[in-house]
Order: C-alpha cells, then structure tokens, then sequence
C-alpha cells in the first residue's frame, strides 16, 4: 500500500511539473531555429540568432534591438511567430526616433498559416527592430520569437 | 506516516488534475517563481544583435588580412587561464584565431585550436558543444575548401549561440565575444602595421558600430559590477573612434595617426587579456 501511495506521489509530482513547464515555456526553440535555418540556406551562412521569451500582458509591450551591420556583406533577418501564440508586431527602422524610416513592417507582409519572415536591408551600418507586443485580454499567456541574422560576401 | 503520504498523494493527484482541467493559477504558487526566471521584462529594453566572430575575419579575409603565423595566441597559455572571466575572453580569443586560421587554410593550426577550445569548454562546462559536432573530422575533411570551413565554423557559433541560451548563460556570449572582437581587431592591426592596405584600415574603421553595442550589451549584463576592467578598456577603445556617426552616410575611416594609436592600445589590451 506504501509503495502504491509513494509512485501516485511521485506520479503527481511529475504531472504537476511538466504540465507547468508546457503552459509557461511551450517553445521548441531548436524546430523553430531549424526552420529559419532552412531558410537561410543555400546562399547565406549563420551569423547571430536571438530568443526573446515573452509573457503577453494586459497593456501594450515593446522591446527594442539593435542590430549593426557590416558593409561589406549582405544580411538577412529571419523570424520564426510560430511560438506566439497571439500576435506580434515587428517594425525595422533605420534610425531611431522621429526621423526614421521605415524598412519593414510584419503587418503589411502578414499571412495565413505562414510563421516565417525574412527581411534583407540594403546597405546600412545599423538597423533597428521593435517588437510589439499587443495587450492581451488574457494574463498568463506565454510565447517565443526566434529570430537568426545570416550574411553572405557582397 | 502513511496518513502523510496519504495527504499528499491526495494533494498533488487533484492538483495536478485541477490544473490539467484549466483550473485557477493560485493552485499552483511555485509557479510564479519560474516564471520571473524564464520571461523577459520587457519594458524600455534595448537589445544587441552582435556578428560572429567568423564573420568579422571574414570581412577582414575579404580585405586583404593575410595570414602572420606567430600572430595568434599560444594554445599552451590555455593552462594559465584560471579565473572563469580569463577562460570566457580567451575563449573568445581563441575562436578568433581558429577562424583566421580557417580562412587561411591552416587547417592542422585550426585544429590545434580546436583541441585548445575544447579544454576551455571543459573549464567552463561546455563540453559537449563541441564533442557533438565531429568537429575534428570535419576539419580535417575539408582540408583546402574554404568555404566549407566557414561553414563548419558557423556551425560551431550556432552550438555555442543554442547551448548558451538553452543554460541561461547569455552574458557568457557578450564576454565570448569581447575576446573574440579584441583578438581580430589586433590580428588586423597587426598585418596592418606589416603592411598598410587602405580597404583594411576602412574595414577596422567601422567595427566603430559594432563596438558601441558591444559596450552597451556587456554593461546590460553587468549587474554583479564584474566587468568594470573590460568596459574601460573597450571605452578606451572606443574613444578612438571619436567622431563616428552611425546615421552619417559618409563612410568613416580612421587617419593614419589614428589608426596607429588604435592599434597600440589594441595591443596592449590583447596583451593584458592573454598574458605574456
């Protein structure tokens, strides 16, 4: 009877965890690398890739980066929603502030049932990407943006 | 005894089913506390996206960087790297100086490196990155195709890039990187100094962009106040660039007295970061 009680425990515990674990972090951030990297393929080679784990709030998010270039070769920006369970935005610009311009905007290239967007900026030697993250009607919602810079010689 | 584990098996069998069922967060508290850990605040942050190293000495390759044997950094002063902060800049270092080795065709050198890298990994519990990979054999498989020792070197960043995010290590990358950033900036100084090449000396001129978000990102990770040294020798660094504007579209290029005090205090910074 000891025995029976003990492996429920250990049952209960391993139940508990795991399903906790699924509802908070339920990336596989290495499927969701693999199919940018497909993607990268055959002309450009890897060069930096970012995982940004986010919890959906009821207000409005923004992350910023920055990313430089080099000007002797050519970038590609990759992005994987597929982690996301609800929406994103993501704007690239070349400046910060008032005057920048905009490069590329998720929204205007958004579709159905695709998870994968690339963006290649022509010669710059910065661009900057903001993520933004709608309010949520619903606390306790979690995702994943995996995103991969690849390049190749000019 | 049994009534306890009674209880408890009891206790965790409804929660669990509870919160299989969609059932209230407040069951669970421990959960709170895991979350803090893996989700970003996101508020007013900024990020960095750095290049890899593999790509920097490829740009400088493309540049006219040719290939001084004794530049790179003895593989028998890994020994000496004691303190975890020495093993991660000299990590960085030495990946540097497998990839200009790579893109020089030097592969038994390359390997030799990778032997190095892997002792350090070890020292700083990476090991398995590179035991995966059959790094080695690829290597040596590849002897004279440059383009695919790129490409195995790229492979290698990938690793280092998934295990660091995968064990939460992601400030380790920025230091990685600072050594690695150290070592191809003298490397370029160097062959520089044996020979001026003017497409060189542009290609060093704007590693200015790269630099200040190296700054930024290690000052971001920087909560235990570790890294004041580094941070004032890339500042140091830094204010050789003065006059660099990143919104400018006219292309910066240090002047020649310039580019000689940069590479002086590359010099001596490389130098504090490997030993004598």
């Amino acid at each position: 009877m000891k025995k029976i009680l003990l492996y429920f425990t250990f049952a209960g515990i391993i139940l508990l965890t795991t399903s906790a674990f699924q509802t908070q972090n339920d990336c596989d951030i290495r499927v969701l690398k693999n199919d940018l990297l497909l993607a990268l393929k055959p002309d450009f080679k890897y060069a930096s890739s970012k995982v940004n784990r986010f919890k959906y709030s009821r207000k409005e998010q923004t992350v910023e980066v920055e990313a430089p270039l080099l000007l002797g070769q050519k970038f590609k920006f990759l992005f994987n929603t597929a982690g996301l369970p609800q929406g994103i935005e993501i704007k690239i610009s070349d400046k910060k502030g008032k005057t920048a311009k905009p490069l590329f905007s998720l929204k205007s290239v958004l579709k159905e049932g695709q998870t994968v967007y690339t963006y290649e900026p022509a010669d710059a030697s910065k661009v900057y990407i903001t993520y933004v993250l709608p309010a949520s009607p619903k606390e306790e919602v979690y995702g994943c943006l995996v995103s991969v810079l690849g390049y190749k010689k000019k | 005894m049994q009534k306890i584990t009674l209880k408890l098996s009891a206790f965790l069998i409804i929660g669990s089913l509870l919160y299989a069922c969609g059932g209230e967060p407040e069951e669970v508290i421990t959960e709170e506390v895991i979350t803090e850990e893996v989700v970003e605040d996101t508020s007013n942050k900024v990020e960095y996206i750095l290049p890899s190293p593999l790509q920097i000495a490829e740009l400088f390759k493309n540049s006219g960087l040719t290939y001084i044997g004794d530049l790179t950094n003895n593989v028998g002063k890994a020994e000496n790297y004691n303190s975890k902060y020495d093993q991660k800049l000299n990590f960085g270092v030495y990946s540097a100086d497998m990839a200009y080795c790579i893109m020089n065709n030097q592969t038994q050198e390359s390997i030799n490196y990778l032997n190095t890298l892997r002792k350090l990994s070890e020292k700083l519990w990476m090991t398995d990155i590179l035991n995966s990979m059959g790094l080695s054999e690829r290597l040596e498989k590849n002897v004279g195709n440059e383009d695919s020792l790129a490409y195995i070197m790229a492979d290698l960043q990938m690793q280092l890039d998934d295990y660091l995010d995968e064990n939460g290590m992601g400030y380790t990358g920025s230091i990685v990187f600072a050594g690695a950033w150290i070592e191809t900036m003298y490397l370029g100084a160097k062959v520089n100094q044996s020979k001026t090449n003017e497409k060189l000396v542009s290609r060093i001129s704007e590693q200015a962009v790269v630099l200040n978000s190296l700054i930024k990102t290690i000052q971001q990770n920087d909560e235990d106040n570790e890294f004041g040294a580094l941070i004032a020798d890339l500042e140091k660094i830094n204010s050789h660039f003065a006059g660099y504007d990143e919104e400018s579209d006219v292309a910066f290029v240090l002047a020649p007295e310039k580019i000689k005090a940069l590479s002086n205090d590359l010099i001596s910074i490389r130098t504090k970061i490997v030993g004598e």
